[in-house]
């Protein structure tokens, strides 16, 4: 067993946060009690946090597991179920005590070697985990997942209240991969018990705990009385009312049969936002994505710089955002406000068709040229196809627009003959420029099929400079890498970046706390009556 | 009788290859790619070749197909590829919820399409007939979603008198049945209404009138007893079609039933669940109409089967 004097090794430089048993504000005003309903579109997919990456699941697993760290009140990491941590001035180890006495809703209290388990388990092929990619950098992942080796040598289980993980490279953004519900703590023995259906037999240490789930209807969650935090969750039940569109939502919002709307669905957002009942209730906040009208490097004539630009200059954000109800704000770059990096200096592309014109004429398109946008048979993305297509039109290129289903639409933008133009969107996993940056515009992000970089952007000093941000621990150092990085991709106008879209919640009377945070979405954990 | 029966068996389990064949090479020839639906928007293109691979996605479509009949041959429809739910569980869970809808439906089309018919029948070109073949021609033009909503607005949201949709009481029954009914009332009037006509004037009605028998004895009888069979295909159809899912009156009322099952399959490229509810869908149809053919020998002793 390895003695903690390994952590002498670590350098006076290394990160070091000292926890406190968090203690949590007791809301003045507010009460324990009481229950929640939130509708959804459709059910929950999966309750396992190697299964899930959508809106549903995850809002789900944010009450019902709990990581190493997760988030305060805005982007900050924060102490959960480690404790403390320190990082190695290289950047590659990092070593977590763990709270004790942290407990599993089956009774069983969390070990180290739970967090090994579940990140082997995201790793494991047959588990068919969509985040096994963030954890490829592990030391002994590869040979793990080829099946050369029974554990991830770069995961130590020191002893019940010490982990080790090792790096391959140094990612200034580590800590908040482990934020991830992938990297949250499960008992092997229940994934045993329920091998192919641990999704519906979720034991995990939330707030929360699954009480009742029925598939196309309702998932129940109960407070859970052992919880770590003292003093939350407030309420004593969740219900995910679940197969209920937007329209539906609204009725039965105003009726009470829900306590609060997630984003107000655009056909009774301006109806409800002027209504004196309900205008005092809704809950802003800018939400962590960028929309944009993506090009295709690849695809002539985008492979003109001067065309792409001529297009960020042609279209009209501010009439995109009116279609959304003014629910946006405009972007002049690609990370939103609240991300770290973000450049409040950072000037985009006005709206010019004087200049569209200019810079088509330079690339030899003085007439312009026709192209085909690819969007998404919904009704507010064909609106806004349309306005752009009028944009484009004013100087002179003629857009077909193509509308396709979700599942098509990701298949064209993925593939480099697939999309000359797309309408198209990103939103964070977490909050750190690289998740935008790295994965939208580095030339290693380039594949054939299911390209992630689906302007098929590619720039040698963008590459470098990324790569040089990802490597370094302290954000203070990359941030000025990752805003040079943006300035040069903003200045390439792979895509024309058009806002940042805000959320608009609503609430029942007397409830708080239902403002979205910028990673958690809505949170049910501190939520409360008065 | 029997080996009519057998027969028919045969057939179904013939038309069920046929509809699998078909369904599966449609969701392969969408361009669109399930692992990636799978995987998510954001997932890298190592994790969607990796999900791929462990799928068999990468296999030939003949091998893909043939793995699929092979283990549905013993009852196993695989696992939702968005869910891993088993498909053969989540249509039994969403299954009663249909079946409720259907048979709800199928009364509302009777109660309200037969009376409507005789009425139609025997006051043939009256202001009777006039205004409920308008009324009927209303029914039939109406689309399901808009008169959902419309129901839903007045009944329920503005009146309170019922619940804003979803499942779980009759309460909740009854605006979702009315909405499927309608339509299928005022065909069935029609037909109805069609059919007596033509038996009215028969010899032997004319028989049972001189006979002295009572009129109502004579309409319900005597001659609605042969005017209902073609009605008895239609129900029996109705009832077929409907059990596979009723896709927008589902959507519109948040029914969680086989045809909201089918929709979320359908938009997530989910294959195994896509497959589950369409064969689902075509065995309710084919032994629909094996029921209404057996139902003809009971109510004609003049059909037989041989």
């Amino acid at each position: 067993m390895k003695k903690v004097l390994s952590l002498s090794l670590f350098a006076l430089l290394a990160l070091s946060l000292i926890a406190c048993q968090k203690k949590v504000e007791v809301k003045k005003n507010g009460r324990y009690g009481g229950a929640v309903k939130i509708a959804y579109r459709s059910d929950i997919p999966s309750l396992d946090p190697a299964l899930s990456y959508d809106t549903e699941s995850w809002a789900a697993c944010f009450m019902l597991y709990d990581g190493l760290v997760g988030y305060g009140d805005s982007t900050e990491i924060v102490p959960a179920i480690a404790e403390s941590w320190l990082i190695s001035d290289d950047g590659k180890k990092y070593a977590f005590t763990l709270r004790q006495g942290v407990k599993f809703t089956n009774g069983r209290e969390v070990e180290a070697g739970d967090f090994k388990y579940a990140i082997e388990r995201v790793l494991e092929p047959k588990t068919r985990s969509y985040g096994s990619a963030f954890f490829t950098n592990l030391v002994g992942a590869k040979e793990f997942v080829d099946g050369k080796a029974k554990e991830v040598k770069g995961l130590a289980a020191l002893d019940k209240y010490h982990l080790e993980i090792n790096l391959i490279e140094p990612r200034g953004f580590f800590l908040n991969v482990l934020a991830m519900p992938f990297a949250y703590a499960i008992p092997r023995e229940e994934v045993a018990k329920y091998p192919e259906d641990f999704s519906h037999h979720p034991t995990g240490t939330g707030a929360f705990k699954l009480q009742e789930w029925v598939l196309n209807q309702r998932a129940v969650f109960v407070r859970n009385p052992d919880y770590y935090l003292k003093g939350i969750p407030y309420l004593d039940s969740i219900v995910f009312v679940t197969n209920v569109g937007e329209e539906l939502a609204v009725e039965k919002f105003e009726r009470g049969e829900l306590s609060v709307l997630e984003d107000i669905p655009p056909s009774a957002f301006v109806r409800l936002s002027a209504d004196p009942k309900w205008k005092d209730r809704v809950e802003k906040s800018v939400h962590m994505d960028v929309w944009f009208l993506g090009m295709n490097c690849r695809i002539p004539p985008f492979n003109n710089r001067k065309v792409r630009q001529a297009v960020a200059y042609a279209v009209d954000r501010q009439k995109i955002i009116k279609l959304y109800n003014n629910r946006g704000i405009p972007a002049q770059g690609i990370l939103p406000p609240g991300m770290p990096g973000y450049d409040p200096n950072l000037k985009g592309y006005e709206y010019s068709p004087e200049k569209a014109r200019e810079l088509l004429k330079e690339a030899g398109f003085p007439k312009g040229f026709k192209t085909q946008l690819v969007t998404r048979n919904d009704a507010i993305w064909i609106k806004v196809s349309q306005a752009v297509q009028q944009d484009l039109a004013v100087v002179g290129i003629r857009a077909e627009i193509r509308e396709v289903s979700r599942a098509t639409w990701l298949d064209a933008i993925g593939r480099p003959a697939g999309a000359p133009l797309q309408w198209g969107d990103w939103i964070q996993d977490f909050p750190d420029p690289d998740d935008f940056l790295n994965v939208l515009y580095n030339s290693d992000q380039i594949a054939e099929v299911n390209s992630n970089n689906n302007n098929f952007y590619s720039n040698p000093r963008v590459d470098s400079l990324l790569a040089r941000a990802q490597r370094l621990t302290e954000i203070e150092k990359r941030v000025p890498l990752y805003q040079e990085a943006e300035r040069i991709i903003v200045e390439d106008a792979p895509s024309a970046y058009c806002y940042h879209s805000m959320r608009h919640n609503l609430g029942a009377p007397g409830l708080h706390g239902y403002r979205s945070h910028p990673v958690y979405g809505i949170f049910f954990n501190k939520m409360y009556y008065e | 009788m029997a080996l009519y029966i057998l027969r028919r068996v045969a057939y179904l389990v013939f038309v069920l290859v046929g509809v699998a064949v078909i369904t599966f090479v449609i969701a392969y020839l969408v361009p669109a790619d399930p692992a990636k639906m799978m995987a998510g928007e954001k997932a890298s293109p190592e994790v969607v070749a990796s999900i791929r691979k462990e799928m068999g996605l990468d296999d030939p479509l003949w091998m893909q197909f043939t793995r699929y009949l092979g283990r549905a041959a013993k009852g196993d429809f695989g696992r939702s590829y968005h869910t891993r739910q088993l498909v053969g569980e989540a249509i039994v869970q969403s299954f009663p919820a249909t079946l409720q809808l259907a048979i709800a439906a199928i009364f509302v089309e009777l109660l309200l399409g037969i009376p409507l018919g005789i009425l139609m029948a025997l006051k043939q070109d009256q202001w009777a007939d006039q205004t409920s073949r308008a009324l009927t021609l209303l029914g039939v033009s109406i689309p399901p979603f808009l008169l959902g909503a419309l129901l839903l607005y007045f009944f329920a949201f503005k009146s309170h008198l019922f619940p804003l949709g979803g499942y779980g009481t009759p309460w909740h029954l009854i605006l979702p049945a009315i909405t499927l009914g309608v339509g299928g009332a005022a065909y069935y009037s029609r037909v109805l209404r069609s059919e007596m006509i033509t038996i009215l004037k028969q010899d032997y009605i004319r028989t049972a009138r001189a006979k002295g028998l009572p009129e109502w004895q004579v309409i319900l009888k005597h001659a609605l007893r042969n005017a209902l069979i073609p009605l008895v295909t239609l129900v029996g159809m109705d009832l077929g079609s409907f059990m596979g899912g009723l896709v927008i009156t589902e959507s519109v009322f948040s029914w969680p039933g086989i045809g909201t099952l089918a929709v979320t399959a359908l938009a997530n490229v989910d294959i195994p669940l896509i497959m589950g509810t369409v064969l689902f869908s075509a065995f309710c149809v084919a032994l629909a109409n094996l029921c209404v053919d057996m139902t003809y020998a009971l109510i004609d002793p003049r059909i037989r089967y041989r």
